[in-house]
């Protein structure tokens, strides 16, 4: 907490990447809302807006290893760099329970209202509109909206879904052996733990588009198919684009790594890396009880 | 000792870092009191064009019959004006309060992170660029109220929608970066000697806003998300034929909506116990139970978010439990009603312009705490729910609540950053005109409201016409008054009276927190070493 | 201390004073006029009365120290800053008063939730922007909006000062009769968005939301006429949909039930003077149609063509009939909505108005022919009834319930391929030309942020069944289909969009699939 001349909490006097990042990211989405609209420029946009928004990581991030390397952040700015880490974290798993939470009330409260079990404000919902629905998980609505002809399979937790779980959780381990390998100055350990936790992540993304493409042309699983079709891709759409996001930081990492960044004592893009990874970890585990197996 | 900490800091390693020269200087900025009026000029230009927009609609409603506005303009208003006050004008004015003020009470040489800090203003400038520019739109902005309920907003909202999606998203980004920020900049930032229950309480009452912010704003981003995935992406979230519930986007903005008006209120409690004390002379009563009862609102603000929605159609259970709950609310916010009043109690009071303006917010909080109470109550929110008794209650929360506590900071803190003495008397003047014309203006919607006005309505039965044409008078009269705040503002930057502060600026102040014992006006860098004693909330 | 009495007294009398002066003005809430009307209204009373002692004491004891405890008069700061016992009381207190208010909220919200046992039930489903009731009981349907003057003074700078139109914004044209001391239960439903339907008199509002039937009843004593509004934002004239509701005791309420079942047979004019028609039917363009195309015809660019000069008013006039009995677009189908009179009257009116001078009439005998035969809506309101009758049993039986046939009519998709892609799309393409490109453009490319492309739809390239499903029943601004297309047409655009318009799913649809989706849905 405390600082002196020589230790002193780090400020930097000037930013410029903020600034272009946030330009970045404004035209990237006004580019994906014209797009959306139908505007043919709208992709050029978004687009352009990926790149500059892209490299202000690079290069933020770039300037951030620099600093880290040339031990200019002390003691005090490691614990403000992991608390920010663990508040974002935070707000990531609060993202996630929205989904979670859609899921829960459209599987036990709408669905039930629907199709008239229980007494509620929707006791007359079932007989009034929608006589001849049943209200059964996996459900694509009364209307029957989407799959093949109105019909759909469900994503069975035992194929797929459970590889992918071992993949991920096996990714967890290595995760903590190259941390282990950091911690006993090992470098070997943790560049070969790290291969590891990256390929499994990579494997199981790779898994998850072979799911996807099964259920879009052979099981009328559609993100359409009302929803059942709705929460499951809004969920594991959203989980696999955050695992994506974790192998790109854990790659990252690998690179740093490789170029000899990192000690036992300062490590925390290391530490920033495995905690997002672990939490996809643990989203992962939530999704397989409550989407997959439940 | 304020002088030397000052003096030190001068001449520290860091002497060579003054601001940037020019325009740039305020782009790429890491510097917290840079940073602060950048969010607080920022703040203070959405106050005039949401105000405008509010005119737009007062106009409108001055008399029966349609004049100057269409009703999908109206709506346009409606909506655009609750967006643009409550996510460009209010909440960026407190994060720059906090930005300004947060390092210097608690002795940090500058927020934790600062390059996030800037990041988190410009994510903030575009994410109200994007929302803004709807208004110039094939369609025009958003008429489906600031709510954003499906499925008005999939159907009527038109090229708007997903501007106002990533809008949301864009500002929620830059709300959870700054969150983050203060939390990390309170928690890890403090002076040796600054416990927290030393803590100003202003920056108690941030530290658990944040804490909601972090909470809260994801949530938001996952609601209106789905509101695209629907709209573009064949989804059913919100479609009873695919299974989906129009209803469950209410609970989940609701469950973001009614933390998000704490976000906009704590912070104006924690201004508010930082003023009184110091003009009452006196240490603010029950400094710890305000503590406890600013945390037990922010816990109980996540657990009756339905009381919003008593007329959806909740089962029984529900309706009950979320009454309950809403009900609990009066006791804390009672206790710190309680407690600034016996601060004042036996005190040694003057009444320079931030006192008026907290005292003002006091009593005039209180009413619209107790009209809240009154629509806690299910069964007679039957009848207030989306009436103008609604309208006028959550303007008494926010108007002469935040807006005033706003204003009372801006007078309070101006001189400590300036060095300049603002126009005591013109000041005066614009407390009276505000405090007599926002009552002329929202205590007649209490009457619109019983007598069976709906809200959010382009034009009325005749019946409501007189308390409407007050309610007209009152906001313009209010409307041109603030301008009065925006002459002495730019004045007292400016020099202001020519009279030279001293550091304390007020009576005594340097007793109750840490910013008075700093030179006046506050130098570019401050605390480059912690201070060595902290002023005790019970001296 | 004495002095904060005296003061507070004070203050409390000169409240209690305004208060009867207020009454006058209706500054208060309603009371109502049902029994759970008055128990809101006490409740109020009770609550509103504890604010304004807590406000008052809380007030009272700010402002005497701030009179008397001030530094101008010398007054020394004291410097406590906690005491327990003062802290633990001003807990407690509330907590009590809140129990107290409690208890009585809470045997009010279950009354309101009692909704069996009723006498009658009304189904009130919300519109942009009008209100449907159906009568369960006795399958009366009215439409219900804004009354003709309201509507003509509230047009913008329309000239007509509301003051002198009678109920400004709180009149309709056809009330909503009820009997007095019945207990009728509401059934609230929505067609398009969330509306929420308020009586003030009747003591509570509730939300209309489309797929969701609500409920809530009501019970009144006294014979009247309550009037009320939309109370959710519902779009653009969320503030012009009115509610009237008109309580009679029953035999008037019995009356009016049978000159709603058997109409006098107004003996249908045989001919009517285009004069008469037109006039006529300007009133009936006002209502019906001056929302979109505009009180002079004008239209929105873009979004509501203009009446004036209109190529489908100049011109042939079987064509703009079936037009206007279809609907098309965003323009709804009025063969259910107006009556044969009404539609000529409005067709002879554009054609002799609003800037057109083509000359011709039609007769109301001419339109009757070209209505569809409207058997069977009175029997679809008694199954509705019945099914709402059985509501309480069902929900016991309903896991029992056989499965109707609406898998049944699926498989038929698979059999009876009768008709080749290519006739389909050949024959399909004209279909589109005259019902679909006009809003999703000859080129399905659509209008963007109004009207979807159906080149690469998700629901064209998607699931057939859904596009059907979408096309029969409509959604948003599209018309349903079912029934203005016939199943060879229906069968054939769907193919076509799906093969053309540079789609290439590479199914197709046939009639004889259409007919059993669509008798699958019923």
């Amino acid at each position: 907490m405390s600082t002196n001349a020589h230790d002193a909490y780090y400020i930097p006097h000037k930013a410029v990447w903020p600034i272009i990042g946030t330009a970045g990211l404004g035209t990237m989405l006004a580019g994906f809302a014209n797009y959306l609209n139908g505007s043919a420029a709208g992709s050029t946009f978004m687009i352009a807006g990926l790149m500059i928004f892209i490299s202000m990581l690079v290069g933020w991030f770039t300037l951030q290893a620099n600093e880290s390397e040339s031990g200019m952040y002390n003691h005090g700015v490691g614990i403000s760099y992991r608390m920010g880490m663990m508040w974002f974290i935070f707000s990531e798993i609060m993202f996630f329970a929205v989904f979670f939470g859609t899921l829960w009330y459209t599987r036990n409260l709408s669905m039930d209202w629907l199709g008239g079990i229980g007494d509620g404000p929707g006791r007359s919902t079932h007989d009034a509109l929608w006589a001849n629905y049943e209200a059964k998980w996996p459900t694509n609505g009364p209307g029957k909206v989407g799959g093949k002809e109105g019909e759909f399979e469900s994503m069975g937790a035992f194929g797929l879904p459970f590889v992918n779980t071992l993949l991920l959780l096996s990714s967890g381990v290595t995760c903590t052996w190259a941390h282990h390998g950091l911690l006993a100055k090992n470098r070997d350990q943790l560049i070969k733990g790290l291969m590891a936790t990256v390929s499994l992540g990579f494997l199981f993304v790779a898994c998850q588009a072979i799911e996807y493409h099964e259920a879009y042309s052979e099981m009328g699983l559609t993100l359409g198919t009302g929803i059942y079709g709705s929460t499951f891709f809004m969920l594991t759409g959203f989980h696999g684009l955050h695992v994506c996001i974790g192998a790109i930081i854990l790659s990252v990492v690998l690179f740093r790594s490789w170029k000899g960044h990192f000690t036992p004592e300062n490590h925390f893009a290391f530490e920033a890396a495995a905690w997002y990874w672990h939490f996809v970890d643990v989203v992962w585990l939530g999704l397989f009880i409550f989407v997959y197996l439940m | 000792m304020s002088a030397v900490v000052a003096e030190h800091d001068h001449h520290d390693e860091h002497h060579d870092h003054g601001p940037a020269k020019g325009l740039v200087r305020w782009l790429i900025t890491t510097n917290h009191k840079d940073i602060g009026t950048l969010y607080l000029l920022f703040a203070l230009a959405m106050f005039f064009v949401g105000g405008l927009m509010a005119l737009v609609i007062r106009a409108e409603l001055f008399e029966p019959g349609m004049q100057f506005v269409n009703p999908t303009f109206f709506n346009s208003m409606t909506t655009m004006h609750a967006l643009v006050m409550v996510f460009g004008a209010v909440m960026p004015a407190f994060v720059g309060l906090a930005n300004w003020q947060i390092p210097l009470m608690i002795g940090a040489p500058d927020m934790a992170l600062p390059r996030l800090n800037n990041m988190s203003f410009w994510m903030l400038v575009a994410g109200v660029l994007l929302l803004a520019s709807t208004l110039f739109m094939e369609g025009g902005a958003p008429a489906c109220g600031w709510t954003f309920y499906p499925p008005l907003v999939l159907r009527d909202c038109g090229h708007a929608l997903p501007f106002a999606v990533f809008s949301v998203h864009m500002l929620g980004v830059s709300s959870i970066m700054g969150a983050i920020n203060i939390i990390a900049t309170i928690l890890n930032m403090r002076a040796p000697k600054m416990t927290l229950m030393k803590m100003p309480l202003f920056v108690w009452t941030w530290l658990i806003t944040a804490f909601l912010l972090i909470a809260i704003m994801p949530v938001f981003a996952g609601a209106v998300t789905m509101l695209l995935t629907d709209k573009f992406f064949a989804t059913s979230f919100f479609d009873a034929a695919g299974g989906g519930d129009p209803v469950l986007y209410q609970h989940i903005f609701w469950f973001f909506g009614h933390p998000e008006v704490y976000v906009m209120i704590l912070p104006t409690f924690g201004v508010a116990s930082t003023i009184i004390p110091v003009f009452a002379r006196k240490p603010l009563f029950g400094y710890s139970s305000m503590v406890y009862a600013t945390a037990s609102i922010a816990f109980l603000s996540f657990i009756v978010w339905a009381h919003h929605m008593f007329t959806v159609g909740m089962p029984i259970a529900g309706e009950l439990y979320f009454m309950y709950a809403t009900m609990l609310i009066a006791i804390p916010t009672g206790v710190k009603v309680f407690n600034w009043t016996a601060t004042m109690w036996k005190g040694a009071m003057t009444f320079e312009t931030p006192m008026l303006f907290s005292i003002c917010f006091v009593v005039l909080f209180t009413m619209g705490g107790l009209t809240g109470l009154m629509m806690s109550v299910a069964p007679t929110d039957f009848q207030y729910h989306d009436t103008y008794f609604i309208v006028a209650h959550f303007h008494y929360t926010l108007v002469p609540a935040s807006v005033f506590i706003l204003m009372a900071a801006g007078y309070f803190w101006l001189p400590k950053w300036t060095g300049n003495m603002y126009d005591e008397r013109l000041a005066r003047f614009h407390f009276w005109m505000s405090a007599i014309s926002v009552n002329i203006l929202f205590f007649p919607q209490h009457f619109l409201g019983l007598a069976g006005m709906p809200r959010r309505i382009p034009d009325y039965a005749v019946q409501f016409a007189d308390w409407n044409m007050v309610s007209s008078i009152g906001a313009f009269i209010f409307g041109f008054s603030q301008l009065i705040f925006l002459y002495i503002v730019i004045k007292t930057i400016n020099g202001g009276t020519g009279e030279k502060v001293t550091d304390e600026v007020w009576e005594d102040a340097s007793k109750h927190s840490l910013e008075w014992t700093l030179p006046s006006p506050v130098p570019y860098h401050t605390w480059a070493t912690p201070p060595e004693e902290v002023p005790s909330e019970h001296f | 201390m004495k002095k904060t009495k005296q003061l507070f007294a004070c203050l409390s009398l000169m409240t209690l004073g305004l208060g009867t002066a207020q009454a006058d003005y209706t500054l208060n809430l309603m009371k109502g006029v049902t029994k759970v009307s008055n128990d809101i209204y006490d409740l109020h009373m009770l609550i509103l009365w504890i604010c304004v002692f807590i406000g008052l004491g809380v007030f009272s004891v700010m402002f005497y120290s701030i009179y008397h405890h001030r530094k101008s008069k010398g007054h020394q700061a004291a410097q406590f800053h906690e005491n327990t016992t003062v802290e633990i009381i001003w807990t407690i207190i509330p907590t009590l008063i809140l129990i107290g208010m409690a208890i009585p909220a809470t045997k009010t919200l279950i009354e309101l939730d009692q909704v069996q046992d009723s006498d009658m039930s009304i189904k009130v489903t919300g519109h942009q922007w009008f209100w449907e009731y159906d009568y369960l009981d006795n399958g009366i349907n009215l439409i219900s909006r804004l009354d003709e003057a309201s509507n003509k003074a509230r047009q913008p700078n329309s000239g007509i000062d509301p003051r002198n139109v009678p109920h400004y914004l709180l009149n309709v044209d056809e009330p909503l009769h009820i009997p007095t001391k019945k207990k009728i239960r509401f059934l609230f439903t929505s067609k398009d968005v969330v509306h929420s339907w308020w009586v003030p008199d009747l003591g509570w509002k509730k939300d209309t939301n489309p797929g969701f039937i609500n409920d809530a009843w009501t019970y009144v004593d006294k014979p009247g006429t309550y009037r009320g509004q939309c109370t959710e934002l519902c779009g653009k004239d969320h503030g012009f949909m009115p509610i009237v509701v008109i309580a009679e005791d029953q035999a008037d309420y019995d009356k009016w039930v049978n000159s709603k079942l058997n109409p006098v047979e107004t003996a249908t004019k045989a001919n009517w003077t285009k004069d008469e028609l037109i006039a006529e039917g300007a009133k009936v363009y006002e209502k019906n149609c001056s929302t979109c195309h505009l009180a002079d015809g004008a239209g929105i660019k873009g979004t509501f063509p203009a009446i004036t000069a209109s190529k489908v008013v100049t011109g042939d006039i079987q064509a703009q009939t079936q037009l206007i009995l279809n609907g098309k677009g965003m323009m709804p189908a009025f063969a259910n909505l107006l009556k044969a009179e009404q539609l000529a009257q409005v067709i002879t009116y554009t054609r002799n108005g609003l800037g057109n001078k083509v000359g011709d009439e039609i007769q109301p005998a001419a339109i009757a022919e070209m209505l569809p035969k409207k058997a069977g809506a009175k029997a679809e309101a008694k199954t509705e009834e019945k099914v709402v009758e059985t509501k309480e049993k069902s929900v016991a039986t309903l896991e029992k319930k056989p499965e109707k046939s609406a898998k049944k009519g699926a498989e038929k998709v698979e059999h009876s391929a009768e008709m080749a892609v290519t006739d389909l799309v050949a024959h399909g393409k004209s279909v589109y030309e005259k019902n679909c490109s006009s809003c999703h453009g000859a080129d399905g490319a659509g209008m963007p942020g109004l009207f979807p492309a159906l080149k690469a739809s998700p629901v064209v390239t998607g699931d057939i069944k859904k596009q059907v499903e979408l096309m029969t029943a409509g959604k948003g601004m599209m018309p349903g289909f079912g029934t203005t297309l016939s199943a060879d047409d229906f069968a054939a655009v769907v193919t076509y969009t799906r093969n053309d318009l540079g789609n290439s799913v590479g199914d197709s649809l046939q009639p004889s699939a259409v007919k059993s989706l669509q008798s699958a849905k019923k």
